[in-house]
């Protein structure tokens, strides 16, 4: 589903600097979209509010924030990559008709888990307040559908339509939070205002979806029982994809409950030593993974549909051999030409760490976990690409593998971190991200090398 | 059936059978029922191949004498293993040079050291053959070797399934027994050779159909198998087209089941010409036609001329029988004799489409009141009715339809296949000549078939005549009481040459 990245690359193509800026802003907001949106919102809502509400109401409305975001990936993530799947097998079968009704089946089963598992965080791990409780399990399950949104939005070619639903709804979202802040209205309003925001680009994009797809949806296609056997029947896929979300979050959980976690209300933990640290950090990615989306998903998707079409239309073995080598070369290149950009920014973000710093309003207690996350950043976007190319060939047992490791890593290293005090935060999602892009690296080089063992036999196994 | 009946360490006699018993009703299943039941004195094991491991329905009874069933699939799903774990201990360039003899040769000495080979690691499985990284290379220097410009795909998948089959041969489980006689060559004769050279004990084959010729004209007449190569005018290109590497391994299988035979019996001599041009050995060949009990279908009455005239087509409703020229043929005899009756009789459900349209063309030629698909029936019962036996076929080897019938004195009109004109006209050497059972017509062609029909039809003394002349070859050539005790006399000499004779270790 590289539908959009096609149309950014021929942006991209035009050759002027605007040309260029948008195609990588387009990307950026497709790739990293609900990320994105919320950094920037919570960065403005909290600028704009440090004198306007408790200093606890506003941690906690950001501590709420981040834990929709948490448990909405997580809970979210194997209807998700199933939806993708089909939706993917759908477009190459020519059966476009099929399309909307994978998609509300799987915000279904997107919003379903997710608000079972926020019930389970917010009532019975914690116990808060049922009004309060009702509106952040809320803004879990408008995240999960933004999360399914954006997803599909990979299909969808009209990339202005998705950056400007980002845009307007951080505008709504910026601005009824502040009003709830100015007007007293405590965690709770703050969400309320939150959650309108969140609905406004949930609504933009699945109304999006429907008009690039606008087939009617009879209510046998809409199949929620098929669907949770879709889901079943890829399990591998899903728990591959449901480690990785725990993945990218469990050195944070880890830290939460370490001696540099603080509680706010309701018992919600978290460690603003370290979450905004690294999440201001974690930017230096977005141009990587902007590119990524322009450059690599399209490229990669057409040369291998080259590899595949002729195959099919009946080369020999050289030719195929040959189709290959150039498949491989081209994608190292490509992964390698981009982290190597990436290599600079990063770079640059290292160096200006106390600039930054300061200029964002951190303390420079935070330089270390900042830098130590620069530096992570810069592994991560190595390990997604590599992992997402092992995931396109379809080596589902490998993709999984790689995203135990890193989970397992960043658990252990980040709890030894923990032992060594504030000086050592970050150093276990650090250690973790080094060791797991490496490791998929040299997975993504030997999938790449056997692509005709693995296209002729291993999915042929007789 | 699936387990061994009793502990015994062997059985007598192993038969080997592909396609057909005991799932698949037809001649070569009965022949092979009537053969076991017939030879109560033996003990039997039957290693049956299907082309996949579906469960099929059995449908013959099992007779008391089969102490062993096994079913044996061409191709079956594979483990879920990872191929790391299914690295056979052998080396590709090895490998695909003895499987690439089998191919251009087919002598059995190549078979035998491609069985060795495979001795050699005792974890090798189908799985690791086919799956592995070894399974791969090897298809890849194959392919170097014999089609290095054509479809790599194609290639591919002929290779899976032609050694696919091989290596289900090689490394399934095989019953002991003191002989082994398979009841075709293809990958039945695979098994028996290889029974052969590994338990040494003597294997026999009987041919009904030349398998090797059947599936030539099967892979010709495919359109699914591309044409891979310009050949030009060249008659002399050694490269291989896909075409041609299937017919190759095809007739090498028929080469090595040839040379490990110690006796390769066919039902007529003109089969045995095939035989020859596939190299099996003069000395081996012998013909061992069909019998039938000719004892109870002499004893039949006679339709009489009073009766409504009646012409029969008895066989299966499928296109190798070719019913639609039978029903061509019958409209044109009916525009003669205005109250012929005639009866198809035969299973109607093995081809359902076929079936249909013979349906509709029945009825499109005007005869939905003359002709009667009756289905399955005791045949015994409608042979008194009938004046004249038509068999319309496109492929037959010896047919024991025109056995039985003309054993109840009904002269025949059928197409020039097989051993059709032998059965009919008599050898060129019988002695004394015992004149004509019917009348030999074209394939496909409906007016020789009418014509002959009608002679018959319509001269009670030609059909009385040559009536006479059939049961009588059929009880001098094809009674089956001869016909077993060839067959008893063939496993009798075998089983003495085995007599005390160690398992090889």
């Amino acid at each position: 589903m590289a539908g959009i990245g096609f149309e950014l690359q021929k942006l991209s193509a035009r050759n002027t600097l605007f040309a260029q800026i948008s195609a990588a802003t387009h990307g950026a907001v497709v790739a990293t979209g609900p990320w994105l949106f919320t950094i920037v919102s919570l960065a403005l809502i909290a600028i704009a509010t440090e004198s306007l509400a408790d200093r606890e109401v506003l941690s906690t409305f950001r501590v709420v924030v981040f834990y929709g975001f948490c448990l909405s990936s997580i809970a979210a993530s194997p209807a998700i990559i199933t939806g993708v799947r089909l939706v993917a097998d759908a477009i190459y079968a020519k059966n476009i008709g099929e399309v909307p009704a994978v998609f509300l089946n799987c915000l279904f089963w997107a919003a379903l888990p997710t608000a079972l598992v926020g019930f389970l965080v917010y009532f019975v791990a914690f116990s808060l307040p049922i009004f309060a409780g009702v509106i952040a399990i809320t803004t879990c399950v408008l995240t999960s559908l933004i999360w399914v949104s954006t997803a599909f939005c990979s299909a969808i070619r009209n990339y202005r339509i998705v950056t400007l639903s980002f845009l307007f709804g951080m505008i709504v979202v910026t601005i009824n939070s502040i009003l709830m802040a100015k007007l007293n209205q405590g965690v709770e309003g703050m969400l309320i205002g939150m959650n309108i925001g969140l609905c406004t680009i949930a609504v933009s994009l699945i109304n999006q979806i429907f008009v690039t797809f606008p087939h009617p949806v009879n209510s046998n296609a809409v199949d929620p029982i098929g669907f949770a056997r879709s889901i079943a029947d890829r399990w591998m896929l899903c728990v591959g994809a449901t480690i990785a979300s725990i993945a990218i979050w469990v050195d944070k959980i880890v830290i939460w409950y370490s001696g540099a976690g603080e509680t706010v209300l309701w018992g919600l933990r978290h460690a603003p030593i370290y979450d905004s640290a690294l999440f201001v950090s974690f930017l230096c990615i977005v141009p990587a993974l902007a590119q990524y989306v322009v450059h690599i998903e399209t490229n990669f998707y057409r040369q291998f549909q080259k590899y595949y079409h002729d195959i099919s239309t009946h080369a020999c073995l050289r030719d195929i051999k040959d189709n290959a080598i150039t498949l491989k070369v081209r994608t190292q290149n490509a992964v390698l030409g981009i982290w190597h950009r990436h290599i600079i920014v990063c770079s640059i973000a290292f160096l200006l760490g106390p600039t930054i710093i300061v200029t964002i309003g951190l303390e420079y207690k935070q330089l270390s976990i900042f830098r130590m996350g620069t530096l992570g950043a810069l592994f991560h976007f190595l390990f997604f690409a590599c992992s997402s190319i092992i995931l396109f060939l379809d080596r589902q047992r490998l993709f999984l593998n790689l995203q135990i490791i890193f989970l397992l890593t960043s658990l252990l290293f980040t709890i030894i971190s923990t032992l060594g005090g504030e000086s050592y935060l970050g150093v276990g999602y650090f250690a973790a991200i080094l060791i797991s892009a490496m490791l998929s690296y040299f997975a993504m080089i030997r999938v790449l090398n056997d692509i005709n063992f693995l296209t002729f036999i291993s999915n042929n196994k007789l | 059936m699936g387990a061994e009946r009793r502990a015994k360490p062997s059985v007598d006699i192993c038969i080997i059978v592909e396609g057909c018993y005991p799932f698949v009703t037809g001649g070569v299943s009965s022949w092979l029922d009537w053969l076991i039941k017939s030879l109560p004195q033996y003990s039997f094991a039957i290693v049956a191949i299907s082309p996949t491991s579906e469960p099929a329905e059995i449908v013959y009874d099992m007779p008391d004498n089969v102490m062993i069933f096994r079913k044996i699939s061409l191709h079956q799903s594979a483990s879920h293993g990872s191929s790391a774990q299914l690295q056979p201990d052998l080396d590709p360039a090895q490998f695909a040079d003895s499987l690439s003899r089998i191919v251009e040769t087919g002598q059995l000495k190549d078979f035998s050291d491609v069985i060795s080979l495979l001795r050699q690691d005792s974890r090798i499985t189908r799985d690791s053959l086919m799956n592995s990284r070894v399974a791969w290379e090897t298809i890849q220097i194959m392919y170097d070797r014999h089609m290095p410009h054509g479809s790599f795909l194609h290639y591919f998948w002929a290779w899976r399934a032609l050694f696919g089959g091989l290596f289900a041969m090689l490394l399934a489980p095989l019953p002991r027994a003191r002989v082994y006689h398979t009841i075709s060559t293809g990958y039945a004769g695979l098994l028996a050779a290889r029974a052969a050279i590994e338990n040494q004990r003597p294997a026999l084959l009987t041919e009904h159909g030349i398998y090797t010729n059947e599936r030539r004209i099967e892979i010709l007449m495919a359109d699914w198998i591309a044409e891979t190569m310009d050949s030009g005018f060249s008659i002399g290109d050694d490269r291989f087209d896909l075409k041609k590497m299937w017919v190759r391994g095809f007739e090498s299988y028929g080469r090595i089941c040839y040379g490990a035979c110690s006796k390769i019996v066919t039902l007529y001599k003109d089969n045995q010409h095939l035989q020859r041009i596939l190299g099996a050995n003069e000395e081996r060949l012998e013909v061992i036609p069909n019998g039938i009990d000719w004892m109870r279908f002499s004893e039949i009455s006679r339709a009489t001329d009073e009766m409504r005239p009646t012409m029969a087509l008895i066989g299966r409703v499928v296109p190798i029988k070719d019913i639609k020229t039978f029903l061509y043929a019958a409209a044109k005899v009916r525009k003669n004799i205005p109250e012929l009756r005639t009866i198809i009789v035969g299973p109607i459900d093995e081809d359902k489409g076929y079936y249909n349209e013979c349906l509709s063309l029945s009825t499109d030629l005007g005869l939905a009141n003359c002709v009667q698909f009756t289905g399955r029936l005791d045949i015994t019962k409608l042979l008194p009715e009938i004046h004249v036996n038509v068999l319309s076929s496109i492929s037959e080897a010896q047919p024991l339809v025109l056995l039985e019938a003309g054993a109840a004195g009904i002269p025949a009109v059928a197409t020039d296949v097989g051993s059709c004109r032998e059965l009919l006209l008599g050898q060129p050497d019988e002695n004394p000549k015992l004149g004509p059972g019917g009348i030999i017509a074209d394939v496909a062609s409906s007016d020789q078939i009418a014509n002959g029909a009608m002679s018959l039809l319509s001269s009670p003394d030609l059909r009385r005549r040559y009536g006479e002349s059939m049961a009588e070859r059929v009880h001098q050539h094809y009674n089956n009481i001869d016909v077993l005790k060839r067959y008893t006399d063939l496993y009798d000499g075998c089983l003495k040459q085995v007599d005390g004779i160690p398992w090889p270790a």
